[in-house]
């Protein structure tokens, strides 16, 4: 069972950082060892690289992994085992008409949770002792069974344990006055809050408390946690939005924490501020900038597309290569955004658009 | 820079040349500090487009200006004149030894990115539209009488009738740009119908009506100033342009559905739309269809860089093998590539079809059941599927193969794309009538052999319906006895 041994050690080497860069050759030592198993698993995989020449033996560097597109989770299931309590997400919807939802499988949810958590507590909690009452926007994953911010949420709220935490949403919605009469009894004890919750959410919450006048002074070491979901031309503005919100709870720019989470990663990234903030992760999830069309690496500071190397994804696979565009810079990855399906073409129609067309319709 | 040199994007009768930002280039020239405010845009290939933003009085008298030599033009020229003048104008676009055609082909590797072989293809190809002949073709076929445009001619059809058909002063058109050409042979048709031409170039190729306009005031001028073409940005027009819509008599909009339903918005009810809507493309293998099929579907696939709405984008492959057709298809791309080079891609496309790749790719890891074919770089790419399926991208240089078990299959499987096929393109005699019979009831405007996709002749009635008589108005004159 080297899988299970791997994913212990992994567990335990997450479980123990407390905050430092991991070096190069940590990093690439393990993302090796991943690769090696991924490969022997995963029968879609191995083929995949064996279409590009690339097998365990002929890597010379992580970087040489080759990573698979987000497309293929919506047509295969990358597993390296099976898992006693093993988890399955699925990626929200449709995208240009295509109606498979990509799935990710977990094999192992205590990698998973490592991960998770050691991120969080340094990213989000800032290693402080003693964390907030978690109150969590996104209904609890046993009603939507499939998402993995859910399972997220839902398992921060466990790992933290302090009384009170819990979900404020089911299937029906969100439970606003629940979510108020708690930030209330906060704020009245001196409790502080993370709030975990969508772009949509909180553009909602906002217009409830402004319309109401609602207001409140969430107490010192609150924080805001918006874990994004804003699909471009919503015709919401982010920072707008959350620049109200900050002022109606009593909030600094520097309290609110942008969560980036892909359901094809187990590792997320982080960043502070309301505009669109540089995103760091943990150590062992690294990202290249790629040029779209060699899918060569760009330097630092460069556009490109985004191509992630998760170690937490050790049950499926490690190299991710996305739709979305970003950049390095100094601070940490920007997200330009998605690039989403082909381009309009004038009067040419790809059939996809007439299929989501008449979806919609 | 010489070799480089291009014209203004725009011809606006009035407003002079000597407005123009820089030194006299519209393309890759930056604003030079004058008292005009400009419309800036950049092409997919990053190129600096520049036009004059119109003050709603300028506007007005550009509309009016057009209008009165329109209908000037009806008085002093003649159907035949019209036609010898338009018709030398845009033929030189399509002619590499002239200073203008050059000028063309320099617009479409420039703007957008094109070799110089698909830039004198595509020009080549759209001009067989563009001679007297073809134009005289047309008019005969939708008309029947080219005197019906100049003056009263007696109806065959009822004793003593007398019609005539001409235009509205101003046609009014806003283009969508994919296919460089599309909107110098609208113009053509706006002047044959003895109107005057307020036109929206796209943005992507915003260069070869104004350059036809300069090219027709080489040889006519007044017909010239019956043509005003400028770009402004977005679906919603700046309210100076709003004029030119509430002024017009009928407008044509060729594109994508936001840009027909902001049209629609903006536009007077009164003022008839003619819509050249989004369509799709596909492009069928009967059983017997010869191997060398596979050839003259990717010459309609390159053709105009697949940007037309007559560009394949599915090939369905009845009764026979569609991956090792694919192969084939595969074969004939590559020899495409090297014979016709392909413009880069945007970082879009890259992504959008590498995505395309792994979705075929992954799709058939388990039984074998697709087959994805294209070098590395994503110059061109064909994706295999042995079972029958819809999807399908407008990406560049890629189509997508399925298999399907009969004729009867692919009409059921067709049935969603009602009224949205353009072309069929087919191979092969076996079940001809049936997949023609299966066209028609799907409103394809037109089926024909493939390695003709590309190139409808002129009496093609583009999106099923005339191309002609909608910008004409018929008047009968039933005289008193």
């Amino acid at each position: 069972m080297q899988v299970a041994a791997l994913t212990a050690e992994l567990a335990e080497q997450f479980g123990a950082w407390r905050g430092e860069a991991w070096s190069d050759a940590r990093f690439d030592e393990l993302a090796r060892r991943i690769f090696t198993l991924q490969f022997e698993a995963s029968v879609p995989y191995r083929k995949y690289c064996a279409s590009r020449g690339a097998d365990p033996g002929g890597i010379r560097d992580w970087r040489e992994i080759p990573p698979v597109p987000t497309a293929a989770f919506r047509q295969v299931e990358f597993r390296t085992s099976a898992g006693a309590d093993e988890l399955l997400f699925l990626t929200s919807g449709t995208t240009r008409g295509l109606k498979e939802r990509g799935r990710h499988v977990v094999p192992f949810p205590e990698l998973y949770r490592a991960s998770l958590r050691e991120s969080f507590r340094h990213f989000v909690l800032e290693d402080r002792q003693k964390a907030p009452l978690l109150l969590s926007l996104v209904p609890p994953f046993s009603t939507t069974r499939d998402s993995s911010l859910a399972w997220m949420l839902d398992d921060l709220i466990d790992a933290f344990a302090v009384p009170g935490s819990k979900s404020v949403a089911d299937e029906s919605g969100i439970d606003w006055h629940v979510l108020e009469a708690v930030c209330r009894s906060a704020e009245e004890q001196e409790i502080p809050v993370c709030l975990m919750g969508t772009t949509v959410a909180y553009a909602g919450w906002t217009d409830r408390l402004e319309r109401e006048k609602t207001r409140f002074s969430l107490p010192f070491g609150s924080v805001l946690m918006d874990t994004g979901g804003v699909k471009g031309g919503s015709g919401l503005d982010r920072g707008e939005m959350l620049g109200r919100l900050l002022s109606v709870l009593g909030l600094e720019a520097d309290q609110v924490v942008n969560e980036f989470g892909m359901t094809e990663l187990l590792s997320q990234l982080y960043g502070r501020g309301t505009e669109n903030p540089p995103l760091n992760g943990p150590p062992w999830l690294r990202t290249l900038v790629l040029d779209p069309v060699s899918l060569e690496p760009r330097p630092d500071g460069s556009d490109g597309i985004l191509c992630h190397f998760d170690l937490a994804n050790a049950g499926s696979v490690i190299g991710v290569l996305t739709d979305d565009r970003g950049r390095i810079g100094k601070e940490g990855l920007v997200w330009l955004g998605r690039s989403s399906g082909a381009p309009p073409r004038g009067c040419s129609l790809a059939t996809a658009e007439i299929l989501a067309a008449q979806d919609d319709g | 820079m010489a070799d480089t040199a291009l014209g203004p994007m725009w011809h606006l009768p009035g407003v002079e040349p000597a407005d123009e930002p820089g030194e006299g280039a519209g393309l890759g020239s930056s604003a030079a500090a004058s008292a005009r405010e400009w419309h800036e845009t950049r092409t997919s290939t990053g190129q600096l487009v520049q036009t004059p933003r119109l003050s709603d009085r300028e506007a007005s008298e550009i509309a009016a200006s057009v209008r009165s030599a329109a209908l000037e033009a009806r008085s002093v020229r003649t159907h035949a004149d019209v036609l010898r003048a338009i018709s030398g104008a845009a033929l030189r676009l399509a002619d590499p030894s002239d200073t203008v055609g050059q000028e063309a082909e320099r617009l479409l590797s420039i703007g957008l990115g094109w070799s110089r072989e698909a830039a004198r293809e595509a020009l080549a190809g759209m001009s067989r539209e563009w001679t007297e002949e073809a134009l005289s073709a047309l008019v005969e076929a939708e008309l029947g009488d080219p005197a019906l445009l100049e003056r009263f001619v007696a109806d065959p059809t009822r004793n003593g009738r007398r019609r005539t058909a001409v235009g509205p002063p101003l046609v009014f058109q806003i283009h969508a740009g994919n296919v460089p050409g599309v909107p110098v042979t609208a113009a053509l048709l706006t002047l044959i119908a003895r109107s005057g031409l307020l036109a929206k170039t796209g943005a992507d190729e915003p260069g070869l009506l104004p350059l036809f306009a300069r090219a027709l005031a080489a040889a006519d001028p007044l017909l010239a100033t019956c043509v005003a073409v400028t770009w402004w940005p977005g679906d919603e027009m700046p309210p100076a342009f709003g004029r030119w819509g509430k002024e017009a008599g009928k407008a044509v909009i060729y594109g994508g559905e936001s840009a027909v339903r902001a049209v629609r918005r903006q536009i007077p009810p009164e003022v008839e739309l003619i819509v050249y809507g989004p369509r799709v493309s596909l492009a069928v293998f009967l059983p017997d269809a010869s191997d060398e099929a596979a050839g003259r579907l990717a010459r309609d696939v390159c053709a105009y860089e697949q940007r037309g709405c007559v560009s394949p984008r599915i090939a369905y492959v009845v009764g026979a093998d569609p991956l090792a057709l694919s192969d084939r298809i595969a074969a004939a791309m590559e020899k495409e590539a090297d014979r016709v080079p392909p413009p880069p891609l945007s970082d879009t496309e890259a992504v959008a079809l590498r995505s395309a790749r792994a979705g075929c790719e992954f799709a058939g890891f388990e039984d074998g059941s697709t087959r994805v074919s294209g070098p590395p770089e994503l110059s061109w790419t064909v994706l295999a599927y042995r079972d029958a399926g819809v999807e399908s991208e407008a990406l560049p240089r890629a189509v997508w193969v399925y298999g399907v078990p009969s004729v009867d299959a692919l009409n059921a499987l067709l049935r969603p794309f009602e009224g949205r096929i353009q072309t069929i393109g087919y191979a092969g005699r076996e079940r001809e009538d049936e997949l023609a019979r299966m066209a028609a009831r799907l409103g394809v405007s037109r089926i024909c052999a493939l390695g003709e996709m590309a190139w409808p002749p002129p009496d093609w009635r583009h999106d099923g319906r005339h191309r002609l008589l909608p910008l004409l108005t018929w008047t009968d004159w039933e005289p008193t006895l």
